[in-house]
């Protein structure tokens, strides 16, 4: 038997959703081992018998609190899928904004959309039983959890930083540039390609298990960057994990 | 019998080896090197300083399939080697000294047998360091910013060109039916020597003390607050693992191909300094703090290796120092643990 799962989107960018339409070589393959039986980007049914649940976005409004359990309730395995659902994501960043100004910046008026409350990740909800991080999701990273799902194998995450990925890759470290990056305390499985592109990391698939958030933020200190700034790059993905700087709490 | 080769005839060697070898060469990036396939024969770099990762990468591949497997079929699992036939093109010696560590330590029972028979079709002309390539290194330390062997040839300018010593028969195939080399003469050895004395004297020392005791002082030290300093410092990051050329730990994983039977394994690379790299099947992890991992790095090169195969597994390239954006320095510890000593 198929496994019956379904994909569902709260508050985003439905970017991962379209991750695994990006699929294009391995879809056929794809549904002979897995039944789709809810996904709006790629299909008009929509059905309720599904037993894995694929949750995209953050809750934002408390209307989606309930269709969230209602999911919950109906999956035997719900997995947080893509860095909105998994850590809020970007969408966090109203939580930091007074909402009348974000308001009238997005909608031009104060009274739409008023039912809006703080972003929350899906586990802030719901019991989650597995994450796959990034924004967006890694298509081949979703692929092989899927695999792991049929097979019964448990799917494991990369537990290490993007630094490994970055470094196997001969990349030259954005740091020691004297650019501001995340990779050291970043989960990887991304394969680096933010620095490989030259571009920082930005923390998108969330923190790793155990990560020296203080030498980091002493590190960027040391390289001239403020303790403002360093806090917005964290609080652009990670901005749920309550992450400052020395000096405001701890020190 | 050696050779020498004059600057403009090293292009045209090159070209000749790449009819026969993928041929890897140091080339840059951005401000730094690599090593990498060469696409042109002027493509490679002479004077470069150290290359972000180690040649012997390219021996000891990360990603590399080991065994393939037919999840519905036992029966056609089959240990696979990818081998191809490569050259490592200048070599410098702290690299080639790594090599020959990794040669000894992985032909141990049980052997790696994927980095055995890789390595036996790697070609290794080595190019000699007559002054130091970056500041941050410790080889003249560790006495290995010159290799008596390990490389089939060995370039060393000697102003008039290069002097080339033939160290084994594959070195002496490539050289010997090539137009580019000549045999070299009585005047070119008296140069080659001459240019070596000079080099030597531009390197110096990093560490102040007597290496032959820095393993006994370490385990005296076993307990010293350095670890703590630095492990408040680390980033667990693992950038020194993966840079170094003596770090030869790795996972496994498995892929699966789209038809759900056919899958391979492969290595990839881990580290000891991760987090996760000690954690066993119950949840607990039998190092812990970054404080312990470091500690063990250190003690892996400098004691544990050392006491298994009579050397130190650190060869001084430096490259652990350049790539750890938390500024920890081996050089830093030694120097620490020297001047216990007199304490």
């Amino acid at each position: 038997m198929r496994p019956k799962i379904g994909v569902f989107s709260f508050t985003s960018c439905e970017g991962c959703q379209l991750q695994v339409l990006n699929l294009e070589d391995e879809l056929l393959h794809l549904i002979e081992q897995v039944e789709f039986v809810n996904f709006r980007e790629m299909m008009s049914e929509k059905g309720e018998n599904y037993e894995i649940a694929f949750v995209e976005g953050s809750i934002t409004r408390e209307s989606e609190e309930g269709d969230l359990e209602r999911i919950r309730n109906k999956a035997g395995i719900l997995v947080a899928f893509g860095a909105c659902a998994h850590i809020g994501g970007i969408n966090v960043l109203k939580n930091v904004c007074p909402k009348d100004m974000w308001l009238t910046a997005t909608y031009g008026r104060r009274d739409l959309f008023s039912d809006t409350i703080p972003v929350k990740r899906i586990k802030d909800v719901v019991d989650v039983d597995y994450v796959l991080p990034g924004c967006p999701i890694d298509k081949e990273e979703f692929l092989r959890f899927v695999q792991a799902l049929v097979l019964e194998i448990e799917p494991r995450l990369p537990d290490y930083p993007v630094c490994v990925e970055c470094r196997s890759r001969g990349n030259i470290c954005l740091v020691e540039q004297g650019r501001w990056c995340l990779g050291s305390v970043t989960r990887a499985g991304c394969d680096a390609i933010c620095p490989t592109y030259r571009d920082n990391c930005t923390g998108c698939r969330g923190l790793t298990e155990d990560p020296n958030i203080k030498s980091l933020f002493n590190i960027l200190l040391e390289k001239g960057f403020t303790r403002e700034q360093i806090e917005s790059k964290f609080g652009l993905f990670n901005g749920l994990e309550g992450i400052s700087g020395p000096g405001s709490t701890e020190d | 019998m050696d050779r020498t080769i004059k600057y403009d005839g090293v292009e045209g060697f090159i070209a000749r080896l790449m009819d026969n070898y993928d041929v890897i060469a140091p080339v840059p990036r951005e401000d730094r090197f690599v090593f990498d396939l060469l696409t042109e024969p002027s493509g490679a770099v002479m004077e470069y300083g150290t290359t972000l990762l180690p040649p012997v990468k390219w021996i000891y591949r990360n990603n590399e399939p080991l065994l393939k497997f037919d999840l519905e079929d036992i029966e056609k699992t089959k240990a696979v080697i990818d081998v191809r036939q490569q050259v490592l093109l200048f070599v410098h010696p702290c690299d080639i000294n790594a090599i020959n560590i990794m040669d000894e330590v992985l032909a141990e029972e049980p052997a790696d047998e994927n980095y055995l028979a890789i390595r036996r079709a790697t070609v290794i002309i080595g190019y000699e360091c007559l002054t130091p390539c970056r500041e941050d290194t410790l080889c003249y330390d560790k006495g290995c910013h010159y290799a008596d062997r390990g490389y089939d040839v060995i370039f060393t300018d000697i102003g008039s060109g290069f002097y080339v010593r033939v160290e084994t028969g594959r070195g002496k195939e490539i050289v010997g039916g090539d137009p580019s080399f000549r045999k070299a003469v009585y005047d070119d050895r008296i140069a080659l020597m001459l240019r070596r004395d000079e080099g030597g004297l531009r390197f110096g020392r990093a560490v102040a003390g007597e290496m032959g005791k820095l393993s006994h002082l370490l385990k005296e030290n076993y307990d010293d607050d350095i670890w703590d300093v630095k492990g408040e410092r680390c980033l667990s990051c693992g950038a020194c693992n993966i840079v170094c050329p003596t770090c030869y730990c790795f996972d496994t994983v498995d892929e699966i191909g789209s038809d759900m039977r056919e899958g391979c394994r492969y290595r990839r690379w881990d580290g000891c300094q991760l987090e996760g790299f000690c954690k066993v099947a119950s949840g607990e992890n039998f190092r812990d703090s970054a404080a312990a991992r470091i500690r063990h790095r250190v003690f892996k090169k400098e004691v544990y290796l050392k006491k298994r195969f009579g050397r130190s597994g650190c060869v001084g390239c430096g490259r652990c120092i350049d790539s750890c954006m938390a500024g920890i320095s081996i050089i830093d510890i030694f120097n620490h643990i020297m001047e216990k000593r007199h304490a």
